[in-house]
């Protein structure tokens, strides 16, 4: 077995004084570059090239122009996006929603690590793991039929059972206003919930078990148990997930809302993408589509960067980057 | 190292596949639209085609009769851009949006004028010159009957005809009702079948839901659906209307008012099916079938009335006779007994994609002319003469028999289904013979529909046509519509909420620059108004 | 665990925690069965009766009708193909990009760490992406399906997170043999992962068989669509297309659509369901073991 000569600057440092260069690395590393092509590939056609697309946003899109040839407009496009009433209602509910969202539905994949965790019947636990995973592998195409067949104030079970059990009016769920953004956090939590809890289990099973025994032996119940010893345990994985979540706040959740939604319930469901998507690119606006698009993505850069930083001055310098 | 070089190999090859991958279908393109520049004039063409509920032949033997003779008459090879009649306009708009129109496809047109314009604007539809269409007779009458919708003195579409507008003006949309759920909530046919008046109409209806069952349900293909196409007109409203010496836009005259009001009232009632805003045709027919409403806006002429008596009452109720359950309800009146109507022509046409050919584009034409003939709708709709159908006397008997051996219609056997109507709606039929599929009940529906909704006038809207600047941005349909939707379901306090939507359109769709706009134009093209009579 | 916990008397929390969770179990399997009981419900009994829990008469008109065209079986081709080929050429991509990605002492890591992580928070949107597909002539096609999500980068970033915690001497001992990089992945790390690697073949194969935002924005072609995309549009329109309303019009017997719209979402969940219990071993190892540092 013959050790190529690059290598050996790097295995025998003490007898080789022949200094390590960038190129030596770089050759010494050049399967990596290679495998990482295709990757890097993908990242620049796909995911940078359209960041060049942006400039639309600053110009009159003409089919037969392209983009490069289509007359600029300046801020022309941002004008006329933030004129409407409706858009700035949009925005409302985007952030409203995204919120909204994180209030209702944040803690409830922690709580359910939290009580798996509690439990002792293994069988019991793979079962019911099996059972709340299962949903999150549905898509939300799926999930709104199967919420319109459940909801509908026509013979939707749910209001069968407002009516023969509670002797109440049935309601029109999906329609009503009201009802709809707790539909969207409810049908969230069902969907997700489950699957979400997976990471804090992770957690949950890396505490070393010796601390949960020197606090019994300490005399502490069950509840002391979980702040002394569960919280500090998942609270980094926790924050984390909290960065996460809060850093796509201007993206309230396209696929959702779009197969729940419907012209009643505009005014508290329509969050920035599907406004964009009606009002722009289906009538090929595509100036101020992607003018939306741009504030959008700018907004949720500001955001992820304010909400890093507090999180490190919170945690104790642990934040995202 | 073998292995290392094979899977070295192996990432370059993905990663040129990743690159290329998107070149592949470049060249694809290319090389098809080079054959097709190469083709002599007697070799057929491709012509893709979107129509509602037409798709590929696919081995029907009817579908292929019809393909074959056009690809033998016209030189025309048609391929189906599937649309349905619910989504037709969603596609057309990713197909917009994307660049990639159908050569030919129906459109709204005119009814949504704004993206009529924008095709125009950014080059995705062309114009038909006259030096190409003068030489087909029946399309040169189409587009002479019409020629007051050009853009710049050119025809961008190809107009949906009907003779029958001439004699009857109007939109076969009206009430069909179920008489057994009448006679449950004490009306008789007598008591329904008379001119009723909008009070009438809505103690009716309030009996209807006494028994149990929605009073009226709706369908909301487009916008708010049927019953704005004909609850607000009933009460007056036109797109303009001239009151107090100047014209004002009639989404915020008292015709709408008191349309949403009426709306809003037998919704709070629980009189109105609360899903009204999203149901679609089927389930609205549906929903009648099995009787869960009483009263259900629809098509009444002939076609329509036979499409639903055929497709939904006799497979969901095989054993009733619809003569017996269904009738139809005469247009109500306002209080005082006066009538208003329906301002409407034909609400699609065809619009042809940019980069269709001259070439192309009279082949087409060609296959149009046709269509607008009876020749092309005959074919179409009863196929071969002596093979298909024959003609009896006064009658047009149909020789194909469908799965269970009752007669039907050679289109219906086909999946061209509404290809008859393609140019023209031909809603009269062919002139002085009757169609023996068609049944006296379906003649019924449509004498109503004739007698009580298109003995009136109806005036053009004349703001269809106009482009000015304010005007060009004046595109409310669907917003209006979402408004209605608000209101009618979730106001409680009707005055103020009106209000806030007439303030509405002032403030966020500059509803004063576009009514000065309007009352300019009329007064430079000399508009009068025209009262119903 | 001990034996012990056997004897041991069963408190009010435990008597909570079981039932809380059998009502949660209940609420996450209901919604399901009611979708598949009304697919083999004739509607209008669905409709007229009280409350159905159990079917009274079972019919398989629904089934009958969906399978009539071919249309079912055409998506289902098609989701199956860009599930297939989706998932291998993410994972071929994903798997070394995530492993270059972790080797703290490449030059440039940090450049390439910081241009990955910089497209979470930020991209193009809608508009520019769909105008890229089309300059590059992917729209229509199924590549359009599979290359431009082919990278999901929050899956790269917990690999690379695995990969990163993975001991050095595996390596070290690797190279002293004589291995290069392409060996040591190919050889040694990708067998001591199988539980991440699995973990994410089943997430890459979900988020494809999912796909249908992707096709109704870059497809327009009918027998491209995928089964979700089907779906959809049997969902919102009520009927999936031109050809299966021209059977619905030829069929004899009548058929709400309501029944159709789940005994198609029967069809498009039923394979997940089936794979799904299998794989759960192994990406609830997989999960915990890539997850750990976060």
């Amino acid at each position: 077995m013959q050790l190529n000569t690059t290598h050996k600057k790097f295995l025998s440092n003490n007898q080789n004084r022949r200094k390590v260069t960038l190129w030596d690395k770089i050759v010494h590393h050049r399967y990596l570059y290679i495998m990482a092509l295709p990757m890097v590939a993908i990242f620049i056609i796909f995911k940078y090239l359209p960041i060049y697309g942006l400039l639309l946003a600053f110009k009159d899109f003409r089919y037969r122009e392209g983009i490069l040839k289509s007359p600029w407009v300046g801020l022309q496009n941002f004008k006329t996006l933030f004129g409407p009433e409706a858009f700035q209602n949009v925005v409302i509910n985007t952030l409203s929603i995204s919120f909204g969202r994180i209030v209702f539905t944040f803690l409830v994949p922690v709580i359910f690590a939290l009580l798996l965790n509690e439990m002792r019947n293994m069988t019991f636990k793979r079962v019911v793991q099996t059972f709340i995973y299962l949903p999150h592998f549905l898509s939300w195409v799926i999930i709104s039929g199967i919420l319109y067949s459940l909801l509908t104030i026509n013979g939707g079970f749910v209001n069968k059972i407002l009516i023969s059990f509670f002797d109440l009016e049935p309601v029109n769920f999906l329609l009503e206003p009201p009802y709809f953004r707790p539909i969207v956090y409810l049908s969230y939590i069902w969907k997700e919930a489950g699957w979400g809890s997976i990471i804090y289990l992770a957690a949950l099973a890396s505490i070393n078990p010796e601390m949960y025994e020197a606090a019994t032996i300490d005399g502490a119940n069950r509840f002391q148990k979980m702040i002394y010893v569960t919280w500090p345990g998942i609270k980094n994985t926790v924050v984390v997930m909290l960065i996460l979540t809060t850093s796509l706040v201007m993206f309230a959740g396209f696929d959702q809302i779009f197969n729940l939604y419907s012209p009643p319930v505009y005014e508290v469901g329509d969050i920035i993408d599907t406004y964009v998507y009606r009002e722009y690119l289906l009538k090929g606006k595509f100036g101020l589509g992607t003018a939306a698009g741009l504030f959008q993505a700018v907004v949720n850069l500001v955001v992820v960067i304010i909400v890093n930083a507090a999180a490190k001055k919170i945690n104790e310098g642990e934040g995202l980057f | 190292m073998k292995k290392v070089k094979e899977l070295i190999v192996l990432f370059m090859v993905i990663t040129a596949m990743i690159i290329s991958g998107c070149g592949y279908s470049a060249q694809k393109n290319a090389t098809q639209q080079d054959q097709q520049g190469a083709e002599e004039s007697s070799k057929p063409i491709k012509v893709t085609l979107a129509m509602w509920e037409l798709t590929d032949p696919d081995g029907n033997a009817a579908s292929e009769k019809i393909y074959n003779k056009i690809v033998n008459d016209f030189g025309i090879e048609f391929e189906f851009v599937p649309v349905t009649w619910a989504d037709s306009n969603d596609v057309i708009r990713m197909l917009a949006s994307a660049d990639d129109l159908p050569d030919v496809f129906v459109h709204l047109g005119w009814e949504s004028k704004y993206e009529f314009k924008s095709f125009v604007d950014q080059q995705l539809i062309r114009d038909i010159p006259k030096e190409l269409y003068s030489k087909y007779s029946h399309v040169n009458r189409v587009m002479e009957k019409y020629s007051y919708e050009t853009i710049d003195g050119k025809m961008y579409h190809l107009p949906r005809d009907d003779r029958a507008f001439e004699e009857y003006n109007g939109n076969p949309i009206g009430f069909y009702y179920r008489k057994d759920i009448a006679a449950k909530a004490g009306y008789s046919d007598s008591d329904i079948e008379k001119a009723m008046t909008i009070d009438e109409f809505t103690d009716f209806l309030r009996a209807i839901t006494k028994t149990g069952v929605y009073g009226i349900s709706n369908a909301a293909t487009v916008g708010i659906g049927y019953i704005r196409e004909i609850i607000y007109p009933i009460f007056g409203y036109r797109p303009w209307i001239y009151q107090n010496g100047q014209w004002v836009c009639g989404d915020i005259t008292d015709a709408s008012k008191e349309a949403t009001r009426w709306l809003h009232q037998i919704y709070k009632e629980g009189i109105l099916d609360p899903e009204f805003s999203i149901l679609q045709d089927t389930q609205l027919l549906e929903k009648f079938c099995i009787g869960t409403i009483g009263v259900a806006p629809y098509n009444l002429n002939t076609t329509n009335a036979q499409y639903f008596r055929t497709n939904f009452w006799e497979k969901i109720n095989p054993d009733l006779d619809i003569d017996e359950y269904v009738g139809a309800i005469p247009l109500p009146t306002m209080k005082d007994g006066s009538r208003n109507s329906r301002p409407k022509t034909y609400w699609s046409c065809t619009l042809i994609s940019s980069k269709v050919d001259d070439s192309k584009l009279d082949r087409v034409l060609d296959f149009y002319d046709w269509m607008y003939s009876t020749d092309g709708y005959v074919f179409t709709l009863y196929g071969e003469e002596n093979v298909d159908y024959k003609i009896e006397g006064n009658n047009i008997v149909t020789l194909c028999k469908d799965e269970n051996g009752n007669p039907v219609r050679f289109a219906s056997t086909s999946t061209f289904v509404l290809m008859p109507s393609i140019a023209s709606w031909h809603l009269d039929g062919i002139p002085g013979i009757r169609d023996t599929t068609v049944t006296d009940w379906d003649l019924k529906m449509d004498s109503i529909l004739k007698e009580t909704y298109w003995k009136y006038n109806f005036p053009v809207d004349f703001t269809r046509y106009l482009f000015t600047p304010a005007i060009s941005e004046f595109d409310i349909e669907e917003n209006v519509m979402n408004q209605y939707v608000k209101i009618i379901m979730q106001s409680n306090d009707f005055e103020a909420d009106w209000d806030n939507f007439v303030q509405y359109l002032y403030k966020n769709h500059n509803l004063e620059e576009v009514t000065k706009e309007v009352n300019e134009e009329a007064i430079k093209k000399g508009i009068k108004w025209e009262p119903y009579k | 665990m001990n034996r012990s916990h056997r004897l041991k008397k069963i408190t009010a929390f435990e008597v909570f925690n079981y039932t809380f969770f059998t009502l949660v179990c209940i609420a996450m399997l209901f919604p399901l069965w009611n979708v598949i009981l009304i697919s083999f419900t004739d509607y209008r009994d669905y409709v007229l009766n009280p409350l159905m829990i159990f079917p009274g008469k079972i019919t398989l008109e629904a089934y009958k009708y969906i399978f009539a065209t071919d249309e079912l079986l055409q998506s289902l081709f098609v989701t199956i193909k860009i599930t297939v080929g989706g998932t291998a050429i993410s994972m071929f991509v994903s798997v070394p990009g995530a492993y270059t990605l972790s080797k703290k002492s490449l030059p440039g890591r940090s450049i390439l760490n910081a241009m990955v992580i910089f497209t979470l928070f930020f991209n193009g949107g809608i508009i520019p992406n769909f105008l890229l597909i089309r300059k590059l002539n992917l729209y229509n096609t199924l590549w359009a399906l599979i290359i431009p999500m082919a990278i999901n980068t929050w899956y790269l970033l917990i690999m690379r997170s695995y990969f990163s915690q993975l001991p050095s001497s595996l390596e070290e001992s690797a190279r002293i043999d004589g291995a290069n990089d392409f060996t040591i992945l190919y050889r040694i790390i990708v067998p001591i992962s199988k539980p991440i690697i699995a973990t994410f073949i089943l997430f890459y194969g979900v988020e494809r068989w999912n796909e249908w935002w992707h096709a109704m924005m870059y497809i327009n072609d009918t027998k491209k669509y995928p089964l979700q995309l089907l779906l959809r549009n049997m969902i919102v329109q009520n009927y999936a297309s031109a050809q299966m309303a021209s059977q619905y019009r030829s069929s004899a017997s009548f058929v709400s659509k309501e029944n159709i719209k789940m005994a198609t979402a029967v069809v498009a969940t039923v394979p997940i369901v089936i794979v799904y219990p299998f794989l759960q071993k192994h990406f609830a190892k997989g999960i915990l073991v890539g997850s750990i540092k976060g």
